[in-house]
Order: structure tokens, then C-alpha cells, then sequence
């Protein structure tokens, strides 16, 4: 029952994951709060959703969809947050919540308030593993999260571009006086964190409907997850977002579903209690 | 002349920072750049890569107008900066941060591994802690991660911003050694310094900067001679031991 849980909870918890991973990134780069990720998310899964009712195949609809949402969110960075000045976090964190209110209300014009149906990604057949059931879907997503986080984490460790997006992450000014142009490299940040949340917006879509709120409270979690691994750290944000969601299966089971979300809060508040700058958050300090 | 900077006006906000200030580096030159805090060395620093806003005046560097350009393209000209404050990248390693100063030019394996060899001789300390976090090295370390950086992006002009600052006085006799030990390979060098009598010691020639005006230019060898001069626009806390 336990292992069962747990491999359960690794479902939800490639969902946070990715969430998580997309809000670092935008924190660690610009110092912001992206309430408006979680409608990234669902913009992402209705471009899919209407790409695929268009007539076009449904790998064509999931392969278009996050190039979708990357445009957006360039946009998103090019005309809106970059005419306010970086670094004012409340202006920063007002225009997101601004934002996500754009995007759902347009999303509600366009599509209406309803759920709507989405094909399975997934066969729905169980596999057994001796005495546990696994349903293919959950190890499809762990993949398609675990290799995704893994891309970026290669970009942002090998390539010259990613590690200039770090560099100007880690210090802005002494970025720009490496040459490297950080107003660039912050748009691509952003780029970046829709296209991730359209892969999360689409997985999840077949197990929640695609509707103008379904990312509601799992943007919430993405957050939680992310400051839960350690903000701004992308290994924490997806070990992060899958904790949290063992976190929340094994407490569902074992105390009470109605009490998954306040448990997995509890164990947030403890983590945070315990190491302020989450379970691989590090501080490093510039010395003068 | 490898940096000829004419009448420049520059303002951070509203506040003149820079009141129409002239000055030469020819190649191969150390030129030191005195004055007190707030004088303007900074901005002026700050104005030749494209930083700060520039109200009037000319910066041309190598016979080409400069003024006016996005930093990323000055700074992919051969000019490099050793920022005050170092501005290194606490959570980059080393090697990271030795690299990322390499990125501005043309990619070149045979002269990056050239120039890194030179940062690691004259920083072995810096080689062995290159698998470290930039954040994690000490003040005197991170001023040396630093001039390696820049040093990597094979500059003929270097621009350092108070390199001794914040620094014991035995880590600022060593930076000093660098700066010496740089001049010697041919980089041509602008050092602004709140520590006159160090930085007249290593330098051809030195300008003083007065809240935003050049108020004298001469050798660093006359300068030394204007004590008064010195103390008069630096503050007494510069004088030598």
C-alpha cells in the first residue's frame, strides 16, 4: 500500500515538478513571482486542445502547443514585464497577478467556463509489478518530466547561452559587463518557463479536463514545490515537485484525502522551519 | 591612442555625475585615474562600456566611436572590465566564471587554453579551487576570479575598478603584483584607485578626478611630488606607511 502511494503520488508529483522548474527559473533569472504561470498552463492545454480539434494529428497539436506558449510568453517578457523596471518586485509581482487575470478572463471568452475532453495520452491498462499496479501513465510522466528537467539542466550546464543565462541570473551587472546581453537572456527565460508550462499543461490535461481553472490550485503547488526544493535551484524544483506529491498521496491514504493539501503545507512549513532555503537551496554570499 | 575620451557630460538620474571630462590612454599605457569617493571614477568607467547614460562628449576607442554603443558590443571589442565590487558569479564555479569572461570574443580553443593557463600561473591558488563556487572564495580570491576573468576575454584595454578595495593590505600588495605583472604583458590598462600612492607607484601617468571634472593630469612620478594635491582630493587615509 505504501510503494502503491508512493508511485501514485509520483504522478501529481511530475506535474509540481515541472511547475516548479518553470517558476525557479523565472525567479532565479529576474527575481519575480510568476502568478500567471499556472495560466500559462491552461492557455497551453486549450492551444493544444483547439489545434487538435482543427483536425490535425494529436502529436502535431502537442508538438505546436508549447511553441504556442513560448511565443506568449515571450511577448509576455518583451512587452509587459521588461517596460517594468526590473527588480521593483511588488510592480513585478502586481503585473503577473494582472496578467493571470487577462488570460483567464480571455480564456473564458474564447472557450467558455466548461470542461472540456481530452484524448488519453496513455494506454489505460495497468501494468503489474508483482503485487502493485501501475498505471502507464505515471511512468510516462515521470519520464517526459525527468527528461525535460534533464534537457535544461544539460542547457544550463553546457551550453554557452545557458551559461550566460545563469551568469546573468547570478549577477546582472556583472553579466552586462561580460558582454552578455542580459535583457536577451532574460526574454529567453521566459521563453523557456512557457514552453515548460505547456508540456506540464498538456500532461495533465487528460487526467483533469482541460477548463479555464484546472491549474488553479496546481499552480499553487508548483510554488509550493519549488520553495519546498529550494527556490531558484532546478534540481530542487523537480525533486521538489515530486516529494510534494508523494507527500500528498501517502497523506491522503493515511490520514485523509479531504487533508492532502493541508499536509503537504505542513510539511512545507517544517521543511522551511528546518532549512529556510529548502531541501537543496543554497546561499552563497558575494563577500566584500 | 587606444582610448580617447572628449568633453564627456554623463548624469546617473539627475545628477551630473561626469561634467565634460577629457582624457587619453595610448597603447600600452598604465593610467591611473585618482579621486575621492563620489568623484566620478566609476561613472567614467561605467560610460566607456556603454553603462551609464551619456548626455555629451566622444569616447573612441581604437580611432572608432564608441559612445552611445549597448555594452555587449564594447565589450566584444578587446575592452574588459574588473568591476568595483568584483561582481563575480557566487553561485558559478571558478572554471564557470573564468569561462564566461572568454565568452565576448570569437571562440578560440588553442587561446582560451593559452589564457586560462596564464590566469592559473598567476592565480595557482584559483586553480586549485576551480571546481569551487565563485561565492565561496575568500575577498582577496574573488578580487583574483576577478582579473582572471577578465583576462580571459584577451583584452587590449582593461578597465579596473578599485581592485584593491575592501582588501587586506598584504592581498592589496598582491593584486598590486598582478597589475604589474598584467602591464608587462603589453595589455594597455585604465585603473581607477582610491589608493593614490599604490596605484602612482605602478602607473605611467594619472588623472585627478574632482566631482565630475579632470582637476590635474601628469606623470604619476610628478604626481607623486604634488603631496599636498594628493591629500588635498584623496582624504588622508591614502597616505604611505
Amino acid at each position: 500500500m505504501f510503494i502503491q502511494q508512493l508511485l501514485n503520488g509520483l504522478t501529481m508529483g511530475s506535474i509540481y515538478a515541472l511547475l516548479a522548474v518553470g517558476v525557479s527559473m523565472i525567479y532565479k533569472a529576474m527575481g519575480m513571482m510568476n502568478f500567471a504561470h499556472g495560466d500559462t498552463i491552461m492557455l497551453s492545454a486549450f492551444f493544444c486542445l483547439t489545434i487538435y480539434s482543427a483536425g490535425l494529428p494529436l502529436w502535431a497539436a502537442i508538438l505546436i502547443a508549447p511553441f504556442i506558449s513560448a511565443a506568449l510568453g515571450l511577448c509576455l517578457e518583451r512587452f509587459v514585464y521588461r517596460k517594468l523596471e526590473y527588480g521593483s518586485f511588488s510592480n513585478l509581482l502586481i503585473a503577473t497577478v494582472g496578467v493571470s487575470f487577462i488570460m483567464k478572463n480571455s480564456a473564458v471568452g474564447i472557450w467558455g467556463a466548461q470542461k472540456h475532453n481530452f484524448p488519453a495520452l496513455f494506454s489505460m491498462k495497468p501494468i503489474h509489478i508483482g503485487s502493485f499496479t501501475i498505471l502507464p501513465q505515471c511512468i510516462g510522466m515521470l519520464a517526459i518530466a525527468a527528461f525535460f528537467v534533464g534537457v535544461l539542466q544539460l542547457f544550463f550546464y553546457k551550453t554557452k547561452i545557458g551559461k550566460c543565462m545563469r551568469a546573468a541570473a547570478s549577477n546582472a551587472e556583472g553579466a552586462t559587463m561580460m558582454g552578455i546581453n542580459v535583457s536577451f537572456t532574460r526574454f529567453l527565460t521566459f521563453g523557456i518557463s512557457a514552453a515548460f508550462a505547456a508540456v506540464a499543461g498538456i500532461l495533465m490535461s487528460p487526467i483533469f479536463y482541460v477548463s479555464t481553472t484546472m491549474a488553479t490550485n496546481v499552480a499553487t503547488k508548483g510554488f509550493a514545490a519549488a520553495i519546498l526544493g529550494g527556490f531558484g535551484s532546478i534540481t530542487g524544483g523537480f525533486v521538489g515537485g515530486l516529494i510534494l506529491g508523494i507527500i500528498e498521496a501517502i497523506g491522503g491514504a493515511y490520514i485523509a484525502t479531504a487533508y492532502k493539501d493541508v499536509i503537504s503545507f505542513v510539511v512545507l512549513i517544517l521543511v522551511l522551519y528546518f532549512c529556510p532555503n529548502g531541501l537543496l537551496g543554497k546561499k552563497t554570499e558575494q563577500k566584500m | 591612442m587606444i582610448l580617447k575620451i572628449e568633453d564627456l557630460v554623463s548624469s546617473y538620474g539627475v545628477i551630473k555625475a561626469l561634467k565634460g571630462v577629457s582624457l587619453e590612454v595610448r597603447e600600452g599605457e598604465l593610467v591611473s585615474l585618482l579621486g575621492a569617493n563620489g568623484a566620478g571614477k566609476s561613472t567614467l568607467l561605467k560610460s566607456i562600456i556603454g553603462m551609464v547614460k551619456i548626455n555629451s562628449g566622444h569616447i573612441r576607442y581604437e580611432d572608432s566611436e564608441i559612445t552611445g554603443l549597448h555594452p555587449s558590443k564594447i565589450i566584444n571589442n578587446g575592452i574588459s572590465i574588473v568591476p568595483e565590487g568584483r561582481k563575480i558569479f557566487a553561485d558559478m564555479s571558478v572554471a564557470d566564471n573564468l569561462e564566461l569572461g572568454s565568452f565576448s570574443r570569437k571562440k578560440d580553443k588553442e587561446l582560451d587554453k593559452r589564457i586560462l593557463e596564464t590566469v592559473y600561473e598567476f592565480f595557482p591558488r584559483l586553480y586549485e579551487r576551480r571546481g569551487q563556487m565563485g561565492g565561496l572564495l575568500s575577498g582577496g580570491e574573488q578580487q583574483m576570479l576577478a582579473i582572471g576573468r577578465a583576462m580571459m576575454s584577451n583584452p587590449r584595454l582593461l578597465l579596473m575598478d578599485e581592485p584593491s578595495m575592501g582588501l587586506a593590505p598584504l592581498v592589496v600588495e598582491e593584486v598590486f603584483a598582478v597589475i604589474r605583472k598584467l602591464k608587462e604583458t603589453g595589455v594597455t590598462i585604465l585603473l581607477v584607485e582610491q589608493n593614490a600612492s599604490m596605484a602612482l607607484e605602478v602607473s605611467d601617468r594619472a588623472y585627478v578626478l574632482n566631482t565630475g571634472n579632470i582637476v590635474d593630469e601628469d606623470t604619476s612620478e610628478n604626481m607623486m611630488k604634488k603631496s599636498s594635491l594628493v591629500e588635498a582630493y584623496l582624504g588622508g587615509g591614502n597616505k604611505e606607511e
